[in-house]
């Protein structure tokens, strides 16, 4: 079934692992992977030394970072497909300045000049491939680029757009743990369990994949979009700050040159705590060498937090695939990070396993990734990956309810069909808003984008069958189409996220699940209540118009219990409005049975039809 | 009615020719002229995707290595090189597969898909059951709760077990019902309708206690 590489003309096809921190490219050579190294070696550190009109990326940028601070960039992968204001909060924690685009997107202001995060990964990727084709002496024109499988369309989309600018044919995103586990399970596992635990220099990700002859499933994925060994440094610089101050040093926070110092030790001090019980650094200040000791213990105090959120998604991870510890078989460490020796022990008590990372913590990924791009070009066709998408999608249906079509973890590409009809008399058009993310209510998921159905023939509201499409695929890009029966009028698009709407960040959502579950059950119920409460209103009204024969007493008790259970409605608790609902079906339940017996009794059947149909607004 | 998907009843006679060579395709998932990929979804239900009988009960173990073997020959990453047309419905295909194992394998999903299939429609009542309303009512109160005394927590606790024991034994009754209802017996369709929402109710609640307790482990 694989199509032979007949294209001679195209180049080579690698695989690229665009990191927070660092980058690197890897080919598949004689069917085995290996990381292309430059004269640097393989690692390209993603820093942008931008001077005088002059470029510098990876590690001479790197080695110039504290002289050239307020010309260096780092860590942009941060603001990769989001909007400016997403970063309102955590200004200051940010390496450089952070600027809005004239379409409100997240970039970096360097010398009054704007640079927004596709160009300055595009750089970082450039530089990755020309390494990449100085190594090979060939033409390389084609990749598979990784992203955190916790990264959304947008930033998904960003990742893409950047590897075009760079000169590639981006055949696939995939996710970095997923390629990790490519990398190492193509040769040492036939099957089995595998818990990737991924924490770079920005993002957290925890996948678990079952391992079945040449597929790799993956079962399911959590993670966040801001966490990483950053967080770590910045609790270091902090801590040096306190210590400092004790010391009476008062280092000047608004000096660029004297951030980037304060960083550069931090993250010396991190990588010697890793071997040794305490780290001493000497920082400047008003010409005064400060010297400042870091206990391993200390370290540890500041991680513990960071870590232990790391666990919560590990826990959630397994809930959703359904396992417990005992069913993993093997526990795999990606990510800089993971070399933090007190992060190994937490992995190894939580999965009571020794994990390991034996092909080194920077390489698997972008190895894996040059496995995908052999997969895709038709190298080879016994290995397969079966990915999911980490967060439901859904459309907003009445009462701002989240209607999820695809559920997290589902796996891609995947496509859901839902019907919905009208709430409103006459209505002759449907808005279908798209979300992301797990809360019951859209208003805390993150908004993909929203378009019109018109033209619907005017009918009675719930008459109208509209059908909503999701298709979303391989690469995570999500197509949305709504579908009117009756005219057969169709409108559809491809979801681009729209900026500003909401701008929780997606890891933030899915933290605030955890948080606010508790407060959505009640409300839920009540919106299901009210529905029916309000069908059942409907047809009672109708009935009263249509008959004209009553026993003593007993309109006015059907009055009375509508007007209760009206006032139920306006107010917020199901358990009153289930009562009153209860009610108002006794009252009403006489008249019923007449009904039953006379012409009207089709009438009656609504109440139950009803009950059964959702609501676009 | 809430339709998850529309299910296809037509035999592969009614199947359009080879979009590509404008043959009678046959009835696999590649034409058997020129051996490029058909839409699978002209070509019965999921449980003829499958080759399954139509029936409640399912071997988990059986779906899931018919799937790989469907995986092998749909998805994307094998055609990537390959006509837009090709592409499209390599896409297609795999959503299809994957729609069709993830609501076969689940007990609410499949047993909704066999009602569909069966009877033509069902009520996705989104009415919480009237049997159930009390209870979910009070773990509200208690989720809402923000600190748990440990009695609380016990109770808690409880309600989650007793939630899932009772999803379970639900769905294993309605084997039963769903070979009466195959069997002709129509009337088992309403208890059919009513478990499955008092299962959903129990799951969605479930879910939540499981939520709450494992956010009060990582605090711990």
């Amino acid at each position: 079934m694989s199509s032979e590489n007949k294209d001679t003309i195209k180049g080579t096809a690698i695989g690229i692992d665009l990191g927070t921190t660092n980058s690197l490219a890897a080919v598949v050579r004689n069917g085995r992977p290996q990381a292309l190294a430059g004269e640097h070696g393989v690692i390209v550190p993603s820093v942008i030394l931008l001077k005088e009109g002059k470029l510098e990326i990876g590690v001479p940028a790197r080695e110039a970072m504290v002289e050239n601070s307020e010309h260096t960039i780092y860590s942009v992968k941060r603001l990769m497909g989001k909007a400016a204001s997403d970063f309102d909060s955590d200004r200051d924690n940010l390496p450089f300045e952070v600027a809005s685009d004239t379409r409100g997107l997240a970039s970096v202001k360097i010398d009054g000049r704007i640079y927004s995060p596709v160009e300055l990964s595009a750089a970082i990727l450039k530089k990755v491939k020309e390494q990449a084709e100085k190594k090979l002496g060939a033409n390389v024109d084609r990749a598979v680029i990784t992203v955190p499988a916790y990264f959304d369309d947008a930033q998904r989309q960003a990742t893409r757009d950047a590897g075009k600018i760079a000169g590639l044919e981006v055949l696939r995103t995939i996710n970095e743990p997923t390629a990790a586990s490519l990398a190492y399970g193509m040769d040492k596992l036939d099957r089995g369990i595998i818990v990737v635990y991924d924490l770079g220099g920005g993002t957290f990700d925890i996948s678990i994949l079952r391992l079945e002859n040449g597929i790799f499933e993956v079962l399911s994925t959590a993670g966040d979009t801001r966490l990483g060994g950053d967080d770590f440094d910045m609790e270091i610089v902090n801590l040096i700050l306190n210590k400092a101050e004790k010391l009476g040093a008062r280092p000047d926070q608004k000096s660029s040159r004297m951030r980037a110092l304060l960083r550069r030790e931090a993250e010396r001090a991190k990588m010697e705590l890793s071997d040794t019980d305490h780290a001493t650094i000497t920082i400047p200040v008003d010409s005064v060498d400060y010297k400042i000791t870091i206990t391993r213990k200390e370290f540890e105090a500041l991680l513990t937090p960071w870590v232990e959120r790391t666990m919560g998604l590990c826990r959630r991870a397994m809930d959703d695939a359904k396992l417990t510890t005992e069913d993993i078989n093997e526990v795999i460490l990606v990510g800089g990070s993971t070399r933090v020796p007190f992060v190994r022990e937490k992995v190894e008590k939580l999965f009571r396993k020794t994990p390991h990372c034996d092909l080194g913590p920077d390489e698997a990924v972008a190895m894996g990734a040059a496995v995908q791009a052999d997969i895709l070009t038709g190298g080879r066709d016994d290995l397969l990956l079966l990915d999911v998408t980490p967060l439901s999608l859904g459309i907003e249906v009445m009462g701002g309810v989240m209607n999820p079509l695809i559920r997290r973890n589902a796996k891609i590409p995947a496509m859901a069909k839902e019907v919905f009809t009208t709430y409103v008399e006459g209505q002759t058009s449907v808005a279908v808003r798209v979300y992301q993310g797990e809360r019951e209510l859209v208003a805390d998921n993150r908004s993909l984008g929203s378009f019109d159905l018109t033209g619907i023939e005017p009918q009675p509201a719930g008459s109208p069958r509209i059908e909503v499409s999701f298709v979303l695929d391989a690469d995570g890009i999500l197509r949305v189409s709504a579908l009117d029966m009756k005219s057969g009028k169709k409108h559809d698009i491809t979801v681009r996220p729209s900026y500003g709407l909401n701008k929780d960040e997606v890891s933030q959502m899915v933290r605030d699940s955890f948080v606010h579950a508790r407060d959505d059950i009640e409300k839920r119920l009540f919106i299901e209540l009210s529905q029916e409460a309000k069908t059942v209103i409907n047809a009672t009204e109708k009935a009263l118009e249509l008959i004209s024969e009553f026993k003593p007493g007993e309109k006015e008790d059907i009055l009375e219990a509508v007007e209760e259970l009206e006032t139920a409605l306006g107010g917020s608790n199901s358990r009153e409005l289930r009562e009153k609902l209860d009610d108002l079906n006794d009252a009403t339940a006489d008249l019923a049975a007449r009904m039953v017996n006379s012409n009207f009794g089709e009438f009656l059947k609504d109440k139950s039809i009803d009950d059964a149909k959702k609501y676009v607004n | 009615m809430p339709v998850n998907d529309s299910p296809q009843t037509e035999t592969s006679s009614a199947r359009s020719l080879c979009w590509s060579c404008r043959q009678d395709t046959g009835k696999g998932p590649f034409c058997k002229h020129c051996i490029k990929i058909q839409p699978v979804d002209e070509l019965g239900n999921y449980f003829d995707l499958f080759d399954l009988g139509k029936s409640f009960e399912i071997d988990q173990n059986n779906l899931k290595k018919k799937f790989f073997a469907l995986s092998r020959k749909f998805h994307p990453d094998y055609y990537s090189s390959g006509q837009d047309e090709e592409q499209k419905l390599a896409r297609d295909n795999t959503a299809y597969l994957n729609h069709a194992l993830s609501t076969l394998s689940d007990p609410v999903q499949r047993a909704e898909y066999l009602l569909s299939l069966v009877s033509g429609s069902y009520a996705n009542s989104p009415t919480p059951p009237q049997e159930l309303f009390e209870e979910i009512l009070e773990v509200g109160e208690l989720l809402e709760s923000q600190s748990l005394s440990i009695d609380e927590n016990t109770r808690l606790t409880h309600a989650g077990e007793s939630f899932r024991q009772r999803q379970n034994e639900l769905a294993d009754s309605l084997a039963e019902l769903f070979s009466q209802l195959l069997g002709g017996n129509d009337g088992a369709k309403g208890e059919i309708e009513s478990r499955l929402n008092q299962i959903k109710y129990l799951r969605k609640t479930g879910a939540r206690i499981e939520t709450a307790l494992m956010e009060k482990d990582n605090h711990e």
